[in-house]
């Protein structure tokens, strides 16, 4: 049984106790720093298995990946002093492991540490701008703002001389913000950087402010890939006079809304009225008109007729006119001497036809 | 056989009784059954008790057992990233298909056809269909002049780049979507769509929101989300944004409504109005119609009559310049003969001739 065992235990040994004392993996999402007795020795950017010696050399692993800062809902006042409740995000990247183990330890403490730069450049940001900008078209620009500005950190003076090459340290940024005007700022010129060097606060730069910006990168090892707005809402404070606004603003809509109906009846009904009227009238018009024309027209054709023989006209009509004003009942007084009886009491009648005495 | 015993099996058969306790006696020990398999144990020559030999046999046994749990098979919608010590090897397609397994190598399936989807505003099954719950704190956000509307989406987002995806992002994860560590469907896309569809709708009026831009938000959510997927390279292709309920908050939801009353009154009254021109005008372009066309006949009536009189005055100056006495006398006398039956008639006498006044009436008597 024991001679069995042998074997079983030796590779149980070598599995389990020795290999992970020499071998370590880093895994893909994975940065790893080698220590010994503290002491740092080298570091790992790139995944694979890893040499290190057992016992004496320690391994910290640090995530590589894309790592999110969540800062709780903070209330930021804006330029015009009104209050917005702002929930931003931030994501960042460890670049340099050593660095950032030393100056921030882990990532749970990041989330603090990064968290509070990430904080304080929103803060400053939104107090730039006026409530209504932060809300609508300034949002995109003000968050590529903080996301710039938050990775620099505030140094002193101090701290930058005594960098490597001092303010001419190709890392260190010197802002120059204009006291008068608010939040104007620009960068240092060569010349005026080579008078900082000596002088602390030049006579030609009183009207500024100088502040000395180092990479974040360079102290914390790690960079703000991101910094974004999640949310802007008002306080709860206020949130109820914005809802009475709102119902306001909708009961202007919806009597200007009934105003414009009964406007756009009284225009219709009016213009069909006009139109209809005028549609009479010109057709009465067109009748008298036409009624004129009838006459003159007639009067026209029937004068080219009877004016061939105006007598013979005047004598039908006389005689038409005769019977159809003598109606029944009238009394007729007749002359005897009528042309009526010419024949009733003459003797040669007879004899002389009508048309010889005529003639 | 007894009549009694046959009696007590009758009454077994109907009676239940419960099993006696004497029975266990009867199974087997634990102890039995091992002995029992041992005896089955083939006896092999040169591997009995004690011999290193049977070490290293159940070391090489577990061994390939090792090595084939490195087999495993990726379906038609999925994707296996490999990783030999941590470090990412390649990504296959589906198939039958090994790699080490663990602690030396890592297969991550990872289902890249299927289309997943995130809530927002909103947890639930069914917007439509009523079965869900708002959230507030996601839902309620400010439009660009300043008002607050309520909106509910929902992301349908594809993995495409499952190496970007498992390796990428840092991601807490949701558990409630069974979504774990480290995938970046959880919290980073959330932020990346809450962070889209609030500066989306901070750019807009309210109205145009709640009406007419509600496409143009989604297509410009979708663009923001695509490009800040790609800046985190998360692996994740958006598909498509959704709104699904966008509404105004409940506290001035009736002022709202009644806006909408309000237009519909509007629209009421002008489409009555409008009713008013249609009935109006054609009955009125009818009754000038009537007018003009009445005029036009009389006109013509007119002028019919004119051209007939004429052409009837005309025939008869033709028979009277061929004949005029006769015409004349037969015109006088037709006349007359129409006349003088309908009248009283008196004849004087100017001359004082004998017959001073006669009357030419049927009835009356002729005078002396």
């Amino acid at each position: 049984m024991r001679r069995t065992l042998i074997p079983i235990a030796v590779v149980a040994i070598l599995l389990f106790v020795i290999l992970p004392q020499v071998f370590f993996v880093v895994n893909e999402t994975e940065l790893a720093i080698v220590t010994r007795f503290g002491a740092f020795q080298r570091e790992f950017q790139s995944p694979g298995l890893k040499v290190k010696t057992p016992i004496v050399e320690n391994v910290t692993k640090f995530d590589k990946r894309l790592l999110r800062l969540d800062a709780p809902p903070t209330s930021l006042l804006t330029k015009d002093k009104k209050n917005l409740v702002i929930d931003a995000y931030a994501r960042y990247k460890i670049v340099d492991p050593l660095l950032f183990y030393q100056a921030i330890g882990n990532e749970l403490q990041a989330e603090s540490k990064l968290g509070d730069i990430v904080n304080s450049r929103l803060r400053d940001e939104v107090a730039q701008d006026e409530q209504e900008e932060v809300i609508s078209e300034l949002r995109e620009q003000i968050m590529s703002r903080v996301t710039l500005a938050s990775n620099f950190v505030d140094i002193s003076r101090e701290e930058a001389i005594n960098l490597q090459n001092g303010l001419n340290n190709a890392n260190v940024k010197i802002d120059l913000v204009a006291k008068s005007m608010d939040g104007v700022s620009r960068q240092a010129t060569p010349s005026e950087i080579h008078t900082l060097q000596t002088t602390p606060s030049p006579l030609e730069l009183t009207d500024f402010e100088i502040r000395y910006k180092y990479p974040l990168r360079e102290v914390f090892g790690a960079e703000i890939i991101d910094v974004r707005i999640k949310r802007a809402d008002f306080p709860d404070a206020i949130q109820s006079s914005v809802f009475s606004r709102m119902q306001a603003e909708r009961e202007r809509i919806a009597s200007g809304l009934r105003a414009e109906g009964a406007q756009r009846d009284a225009e219709i009904r009016a213009n069909v009225d006009r139109r209809v009227t005028v549609l009479l009238e010109t057709a009465l018009g067109t009748e008298a008109r036409l009624k004129g024309e009838a006459e003159s027209e007639s009067i026209a054709i029937l004068a080219a007729s009877l004016n061939k023989d105006p007598e013979l006209y005047a004598f039908q009509r006389y005689l038409q006119t005769y019977s159809l004003t003598l109606t029944e009942g009238d009394t007729l007084v007749l002359s005897a001497d009528s042309p009526l009886f010419k024949y009733l009491d003459s003797q040669d009648g007879i004899e002389e036809p009508l048309e010889k005495s005529e003639n | 056989m007894s009549v009694k015993s046959n009696l007590s099996k009758l009454i077994n058969g109907f009676v239940y009784r419960p099993p006696s306790r004497d029975k266990d006696d009867n199974e087997p020990s634990l102890q039995d059954l091992l002995s029992r398999l041992n005896i089955k144990f083939p006896k092999i020559p040169g591997l009995g008790k004690g011999s290193p030999f049977l070490g290293f046999i159940i070391m090489a046994i577990i061994a390939v057992l090792w090595v084939a749990s490195g087999i495993y098979t990726v379906s038609p919608d999925e994707k296996a990233v490999l990783r030999t010590f941590g470090g990412y090897v390649a990504t296959v397609d589906p198939g039958l298909r090994w790699h080490w397994p663990g602690p030396v190598g890592n297969t991550d399936i990872v289902a890249v056809t299927k289309t997943r989807r995130l809530e927002l505003g909103f947890r639930g099954s069914d917007v439509r269909q009523g079965v869900f719950q708002t959230v507030p704190a996601e839902a309620n956000m400010i439009t660009g002049d300043e008002n607050i509307v309520q909106a509910q989406a929902v992301i349908q987002y594809r993995i495409s780049d499952p190496k970007a995806y498992l390796f990428e992002v840092g991601d807490p994860g949701e558990i409630d979507r069974e979504i774990n560590e480290g995938q970046p469907d959880g919290k980073t896309l959330r932020d990346i769509a809450e962070t889209s569809l609030r500066q989306v709708v901070g750019t807009r009026n309210i109205d145009d929101i709640l009406t007419t831009e509600k496409e143009a938000v989604q297509q410009e959510v979708l663009t923001i989300m695509r490009s800040l997927n790609a800046t985190y390279s998360t692996g994740i292709d958006v598909q498509q944004f959704l709104l699904q309920n966008v509404n105004p908050p409940s506290e001035v939801q009736d002022a709202f409504e009644d806006v909408v009353r309000a237009r519909e009154d509007r629209d009421r009254i002008v489409n009555l109005a409008e009713a008013y021109q249609a009935d109006r005008l054609p009955r009125a372009q009818g009754d000038a119609a009537k007018i003009v066309e009445a005029a036009e006949a009389f006109k013509e009536g007119r002028l019919q009559i004119a051209a007939g009189e004429a052409a009837g005055f005309e025939e008869l100056l033709k028979a009277y310049d061929q004949s005029k006495v006769v015409t004349r006398t037969r015109l006088y006398l037709d006349a007359l003969n129409i006349i003088l039956p309908k009248v009283k008639k008196f004849v004087i006498s100017d001359s004082s001739s004998p017959l001073p006044l006669l009357q030419l009436t049927g009835e009356s008597e002729v005078g002396p």
